[in-house]
């Protein structure tokens, strides 16, 4: 026969909630990006999990209901699980701040959130003006500054057109997620190879070069 | 859209009574009202829900336009800001302020217990009070007696924690009261006496007295002393007169004032002489005399 010893309730600790310290307290997203904010609380109960803004004291959701009339924020919650997940759909600069993560204990545990949303940019390489002699290579580098994420991808654009590889010869573009740079390069350039090109990241603003190939 | 019909009316409450914060809202239709905690940031009531678990919060309207945020047995805590919010896009807020005022309370420490002190000596009394606002406090007399001050005047009443009395005096003695008050009922005041200690002094008015033999005669002394003295009458050689017989010593006493009266009920020819009246306490004694002479019939 198996024996079971229950403490005595008085040495049973109260089941107060807290919280998992393991989640990201700081997350950064650009412009357009949805970010997740991620509250986890053990021994809930029945006290409701709450997420309000800070700045102007806005009430954003209470348990998985949304009070806000603002549509871009949300509540992800799925039954049982510990996880209060507000989700910030197209965020904007403004929405930068922090986000406090709320228990309805007397008096109140919370959490704080920072949430960075930042406006990422490219970058070419060089002289925003660039001369190059007939047949020579056209060689331009973009990286992509401040985006916490790789971009998903990279275009390149002569004009208002999507560089077409195929269209002409020589044409080499290497894109590195990692090191969030793609290279263009275009060989033996000839004067209809003039003209503005533009890298354009996913989620990044785009940055453009000049080029005039001289006869 | 809704809007607020009014700002929000800032409430003063004693503490453990119930207060309720009022936000008026126009055209609320299917929007929602919330109740926040300003300065711990904390939600309290949304729509006709408590949030919180703090189970003194409660929350009503009336036509869904005013809505009451009830906080009962309210405690010094509870005092602040609070936040009527709706959840229009953008977010609309007001806030009103809720004061909690606490009646006085006088402290048994730092405030003074009944002091005894020699006369001449300074004496300072305390009276320590909390309460919300912080209590004013004023010293009076019990029985509306006028407090000596040290430069010869008077006055009824003295302001502040602190008493301070200079060279204190016999006509200091006796109970003062420290009266606590801030506005809020009710006021307190707490008694302490003052005991001023000194040796007897003795005052006589007629230091000669003649009187026909077979007259009745009364000597009389006035004696100030605390603790309060003994007080007797004694002839040239210090013998101590008795009381019975033709001799008869009345102590009228009031606090630490004797008037001492000695009546002979018929002067004979041995009664004529010197007496003494005698005053004695703990820390002193002293005596005053009075001649008796013979008028001739």
């Amino acid at each position: 026969a198996v024996i079971e010893h229950h403490a005595p309730y008085w040495e049973q600790p109260f089941s107060q909630p807290y919280f998992d310290n393991s989640t990201r307290r700081e997350m950064t997203t650009t412009v357009g990006q949805s970010a997740y904010l991620h509250c986890r609380v053990r021994n809930l109960g029945d006290r409701a999990v709450s997420w309000i803004r800070k700045r102007d004291l806005h009430i954003l959701t209470v348990g998985i209901l949304t009070y806000t009339n603002d549509q871009r924020f949300q509540s992800l919650h799925s039954d049982g699980s510990d996880e209060w997940t507000l989700k910030v759909s197209s965020p904007q600069v403004r929405d930068s701040g922090t986000y406090e993560c709320q228990v309805s204990t007397e008096p109140k545990i919370s959490q704080a959130f920072r949430l960075n949303v930042v406006v990422s940019k490219a970058k070419i390489l060089g002289n925003p003006e660039l001369y190059i002699k007939s047949g020579s290579d056209i060689n331009l580098t973009c990286v992509v500054m401040q985006t916490p994420e790789p971009p998903s991808f990279i275009y390149w654009y002569q004009g208002a057109h999507v560089i077409n590889y195929s269209q002409r010869g020589g044409i080499n573009v290497v894109t590195e997620k990692q090191t969030r740079t793609s290279r263009l390069l275009i060989s033996r350039a000839l004067p209809q190879d003039s003209g503005n090109y533009t890298c354009s990241p996913s989620s990044s603003d785009s940055a453009s070069v000049m080029v005039h190939v001289l006869n | 859209v809704p809007k607020f019909g009014q700002p929000i009316n800032n409430v003063t409450i004693p503490v453990a009574r119930e207060a309720t914060l009022a936000c008026v809202v126009e055209d609320l239709a299917t929007y929602k009202v919330a109740w926040l905690r300003v300065d711990t940031q904390t939600i309290l009531t949304i729509a006709t829900h408590v949030i919180t678990k703090n189970h003194r919060i409660g929350v009503s309207h009336s036509d869904h336009r005013t809505w009451y945020l009830q906080i009962r047995d309210v405690r010094e805590s509870d005092r602040g800001w609070y936040m009527c919010q709706i959840n229009t896009d953008p977010m609309k807020s007001q806030v009103g302020y809720l004061e909690v005022v606490v009646p006085p309370d006088i402290l048994d420490y730092p405030t003074s217990t009944d002091m005894v002190v020699r006369e001449g000596t300074n004496v300072t009394l305390r009276c320590a009070a909390t309460g919300s606002p912080q209590p004013s406090i004023t010293w009076r007399r019990e029985g509306g007696e006028s407090i000596p001050l040290g430069n010869g005047q008077e006055t009824t009443s003295v302001e502040g924690p602190v008493f301070n009395i200079t060279r204190v005096n016999r006509l200091h003695m006796g109970a003062y009261l420290c009266i606590a008050s801030n506005g809020v009922p009710p006021t307190v005041s707490k008694r302490i006496m003052l005991i001023v200690h000194f040796p007897p002094m003795i005052w006589i008015q007629n230091q000669l007295v003649g009187a026909h033999e077979g007259q009745q005669m009364t000597l009389e002394c006035n004696s100030e002393a605390y603790p309060k003295s003994i007080n007797y009458w004694t002839r040239e050689k210090g013998e101590i007169i008795a009381q019975g017989g033709k001799y008869e010593p009345v102590l009228l006493d009031n606090a630490y004032k004797v008037h001492m009266k000695l009546t002979i009920r018929s002067v004979g020819p041995t009664d004529f002489g010197s007496y003494k009246c005698v005053s004695k306490n703990s820390l002193g004694d002293t005596d005053g005399s009075i001649k008796l002479y013979r008028i001739p019939q």
